[in-house]
């Protein structure tokens, strides 16, 4: 137990370890945070006045990232089927990153569904009255919370040998990785459910939901992890193979054309039947009764989703450096569709038929911009304690490396060609 | 210290944009900038305008004239019969009369005075069936002709029933016709047009082009 | 190789110190704002105060002579505060007469007169739509009517407000259980246990529920101080709020506010389970009807035509 405290000690001494870019990183990313908390003061002192919402939009940014983030975290353990599933043995380092991502995405999630709260002191109150199975925020409560502990006892477990240089015991990690990449499913699932099950909404009761959410996760996850993958293995000695890079490219390809067959498929029942429930969506891409914020956000989404998606399939954009624009692209997309194109249009029309449009204030920007940071921050701290112990340069018995570890040149990566 | 930073070409590298000792500083910036003013919500309005609470009275629309009615002439309370016990009018067609003046009549077929009182006893009504009724069961006279009304209004569909909904709690008032209608011209005032109170006042609302409408 | 731990000479430890310092300083800064932050809800009484339906008489007693002191500090005014219960054998059920309604909106503010909601920002229980005749599509109401006199001859009026329905999705969605329906058919919210997540708002399909966004702000004179613990006592900041069918008056067999004040008498109220109330006449008389019949949450809110009072076929009165 003392060995465990210490080596956590030394990890938060290892965190302000690095080069100025390093620490330029962190810096500037600790600074948004504190503005971030600083606007969530100020939230809880006036209430959510501070922020855009009101009765008719009564969800907005703090959710729209929360669903977004969820999706991510559900798709960063996607990584484990083909290792686990194929024996890719190869790529197996690679997984720990993917759980990593998932723990920085699970508490950027628990902190977007704090700072939404009415009353964030009054949250234990889930503990003495659960809703339990009746209400799917239960469901998210528990599924999120489980998916944490899950991802943590992984990566915890595995950083923990290696750094004792004990081989991991299959036992304690191998059916909790299992159970993991099942349980990935059911929390984006369950997220989904949390709009689906509303039948006063008609935009968002509609079965098509859910599998939206899995194919447009599985390609905005993976994209994250195509660009930080790439990150870690310019600036660490990770050995990160042009195999691990072209599995996760596949994934993003199928799912992205999925995302964008269901896209479709939605498209067409809301705008052929013209019924009632066509509103929101009409509101959404073309506007309604004068009222179109919304309207340049989720044309743009489309763009960039196809093309993402056209760059994937273009034989001749086969480098690194297409493959990351089209990653890029694929965020942004997804992030507006998933955010803004699906949480807003949801609360437009009101079920009485008023439109109220929905615009962030500052202040919610601020707090949104807080918590990506903070993620960020733990991410690249998680990081930055588990790569010196997978290189075996941070070790019980080794001092605390003080410089930078040396990357391969860079040269040769820019040049490598997927297949 | 001598904390050896090399790059990747193995060059030493120099210190870089943000030497080590220059973090804390630059916290304390962004302490002292937060302190200072820096980011505060701006916290929108949307109250409701004032108006006038008498509209929020629960009295009935019409103040009835008590049976037998009486109204103050030089200041005596005189009930009908008292002028027309000496004034016998001599007819009940419909003609331009020098007093009632400020009765309109529009009830519909009823343009006759003695349809509805009870020309030997002014003091009290008459029931189209011919019986005489005091005024304060008008309800049976209206409702001789407006049956599904009156039935409805008998089950306390037709009309408001203020006070309590349990009869075994509190008592139920209701309104007989002439506390909302005018029985000379009975659209009036239970159906005259009035001025509705303000509409609502939306956090954050905005017309088509942007602007907010408070 | 290896390189040394970090040796504590005097530099490192001014570089560490002064990083620390204005780490806390900035992080002091970012939290400064919560000095203005109201601690009169953070009691350890609220903190341990349990959910509505596990508090027994004398929990209530403590919960409801703290709520007084509170109200009369903040408002001058010494409320008369109690937990009215349901009466047994009575399920509520309103019916709205659309032939007579006319807009005026007398309800909707004799509701906020009557139950204490906040001012600014207005915060509205009952919403009256303006419907072009030919058509029930809620879409095509609108909200913002302003006329110099209302009824207008081309329209009818719809007031909308929680429909207490059976089967309620608001109930089903809460997770802490704040919001549950009580025997006598009434949907209820505990305003001290709700956490303001506002997933309720968004499952309701008639937009019946509302947000406190910031502390409401309720002038002096205008308090009702006839209160009860689930309906009408001043709400907090970050908690949800709804027509309760003004339970504190109901529950004693009274009428609510916005029917006393509406000049036509279009609302009807009362017990279903009696068959000679109003509106259990009502019911098995009038073509009633109900909104979003689809959705399947049987509302206890009945509409209905009866004669039509417009103007334009009846012709203005005087």
């Amino acid at each position: 137990m003392r060995e465990y405290i210490r080596f956590l000690g030394r990890c938060f001494a290892l965190s302000f370890i690095g080069d100025w870019r390093y620490r330029l990183w962190m810096l500037i990313l600790t600074g948004i945070a504190l503005v971030g908390l600083h606007s969530w003061s100020e939230q809880l002192v006036h209430g959510l006045i501070t922020t855009g919402m009101t009765d008719q939009v009564s969800w907005g940014l703090y959710i729209a990232n929360f669903t977004f983030l969820v999706g991510v975290a559900a798709a960063a353990a996607m990584m484990v089927i083909p290792v686990y599933i194929y024996h890719r043995e190869e790529l197996h380092d690679l997984v720990i990153f993917g759980e990593l991502l998932a723990v920085a995405a699970i508490i950027m999630c628990l902190l977007f569904v704090t700072v939404d709260l009415g009353r964030p002191d009054r949250f234990m109150h889930i503990l003495w009255r659960f809703n339990f199975p009746i209400s799917m925020l239960a469901w998210d409560v528990i599924v999120l919370n489980v998916y944490l502990l899950l991802n943590l006892h992984i990566c915890g477990y595995l950083i923990w040998c290696v750094y004792r240089k004990k081989k991991p015991s299959r036992a304690f990690y191998i059916p909790f990785v299992f159970i993991a990449s099942v349980w990935a499913i059911s929390i984006h699932t369950v997220t989904a459910f949390l709009y689906v099950g509303l039948g006063g909404r008609p935009f968002w009761n509609a079965a098509i939901i859910a599998p939206r959410f899995i194919a447009s996760a599985f390609a905005a996850g993976p994209a994250i992890m195509i660009l930080t993958l790439q990150v870690i293995r310019h600036y660490t000695k990770i050995k990160v193979l042009p195999g691990a890079l072209a599995m996760l490219r596949r994934i993003v390809t199928v799912s992205l054309a999925i995302n964008m067959f269901l896209l479709g498929s939605e498209l067409f029942t809301e705008f052929y039947t013209q019924s009632a429930h066509v509103v929101s969506a009409k509101y959404l891409y073309f506007g309604l009764e004068g009222y179109s914020a919304l309207v340049p956000w989720i044309w743009v989404s489309v763009f960039l989703d196809s093309l993402a998606l056209l760059i994937l399939f273009t034989p001749g954009a086969r480098t690194v450096r297409w493959l990351n624009i089209s990653c890029a692209a694929m965020i942004v997309g997804i992030w507006i569709e998933k955010g803004m194109g699906l949480i807003i249009p949801g609360f437009v029309p009101t079920p009485l038929g008023e439109i109220v449009e929905y615009k962030p204030t500052l202040n919610e920007t601020l707090i949104c911009l807080g918590i990506w940071a903070f993620g960020a921050l733990i991410y690249t701290i998680l990081v930055r304690v588990t790569v010196p112990v997978l290189t075996g340069r941070l070790t019980f018995d080794k001092d605390l490396p003080m410089d930078v570890a040396d990357s391969p040149e860079p040269a040769l990566i820019e040049k490598e060609s997927l297949t | 210290m001598g904390q050896e930073k090399t790059s990747r070409n193995g060059r030493h590298a120099a210190p870089g944009w943000v030497p080590g000792w220059a973090l804390g500083p630059i916290l304390l910036v962004l302490a002292a900038w937060l302190h200072w003013g820096g980011l505060l919500a701006e916290i929108p309005h949307a109250a409701t305008p004032a108006f006038d609470h008498a509209a929020l009275s629960t009295a009935p629309r019409r103040k009835i004239l008590g049976d037998p009615p009486t109204l103050k002439i030089n200041d005596f309370d005189r009930t009908c019969m008292d002028c027309h016990k000496i004034f016998k009018t001599p007819t009940d067609k419909p003609r331009p009369l020098n007093q009632h003046k400020n009765i309109h009549m529009d009830h519909g077929p009823n343009v006759k005075c003695s349809t509805c009182h009870d020309w030997d006893d002014r003091d009290k009504l008459v029931r189209p069936d011919g019986v005489s009724i005091p005024f304060t069961k008008v309800v049976d006279q209206c409702g001789q002709c407006h049956v599904r009304i009156r039935y409805d209004w008998g089950y306390g569909i037709h009309g408001r029933t203020n006070g309590y909904w349990d009869p075994k709690s509190g008592p139920q008032e209701r309104r007989i016709c002439t506390e909302c209608h005018d029985p000379h011209n009975p659209k009036s005032p239970a159906m005259d047009p009035i001025s509705p109170l303000p509409g609502p006042h939306t956090l954050r609302l905005t017309n088509p082009h942007g602007e907010h409408d408070q | 190789m290896s390189s040394s731990e970090p040796k504590l000479d005097r530099r490192s430890f001014f570089r560490a110190s002064l990083g620390a310092v204005g780490g806390l300083a900035a992080l002091a800064a970012a939290l400064e704002p919560l000095k203005d932050f109201d601690r009169s809800d953070l009691t350890l009484d609220q903190f341990l105060q349990k959910h509505y339906k596990e508090m027994n008489a004398e929990d209530m007693q403590k919960v409801l002579d703290r709520i007084e002191k509170e109200v009369e500090k903040r408002y001058d005014v010494r409320p008369e505060i109690r937990d009215v219960k349901p009466r047994d054998g009575v399920e509520f059920v309103y019916a709205l007469n659309l032939g007579a309604c006319i807009g005026c909106r007398r309800c909707v503010h004799a509701c906020v007169a009557e139950n204490n909601q906040s001012r600014d920002p207005e915060i509205q229980y009952i919403r009256v739509l303006e419907m072009p005749r030919g058509s029930i599509d809620i879409e095509e109401g609108n909200h913002h009517y302003e006329r110099p006199k209302v009824p207008s001859p081309d329209h009818f009026y719809m007031p909308i407000q929680c429909q207490q329905c059976e089967n309620p999705p608001c109930v089903k969605v809460c997770p802490v259980e704040a919001t549950w329906q009580e025997p006598d058919g009434l949907t209820v919210i505990d305003y001290d246990w709700c956490i303001g997540c506002r997933y309720c708002e968004a499952a309701c399909p008639y937009w019946a529920r509302r947000f406190n966004f910031t502390e409401p702000s309720i002038p002096k004179d205008d308090l009702n101080p006839n209160m009860s613990y689930l309906s009408n006592r001043p709400r907090k900041q970050g908690v949800m709020e709804k027509c309760h069918f003004c339970l504190h008056r109901t529950r004693e067999g009274r009428m609510p506010a916005c029917l006393e004040v509406c000049p036509v008498g279009a609302r009807k109220f009362g017990n279903i389970r009696d068959p000679e109330s109003e509106v259990s006449k009502i019911l098995k008389n009038k073509h009633v009807f109900v909104l979003k019949q689809e959705v399947g949450t049987h509302p206890r809110f009945f509409y209905y035509f009866d004669e039509d009072y417009g103007p334009a076929i009846h012709g203005e009165g005087r």
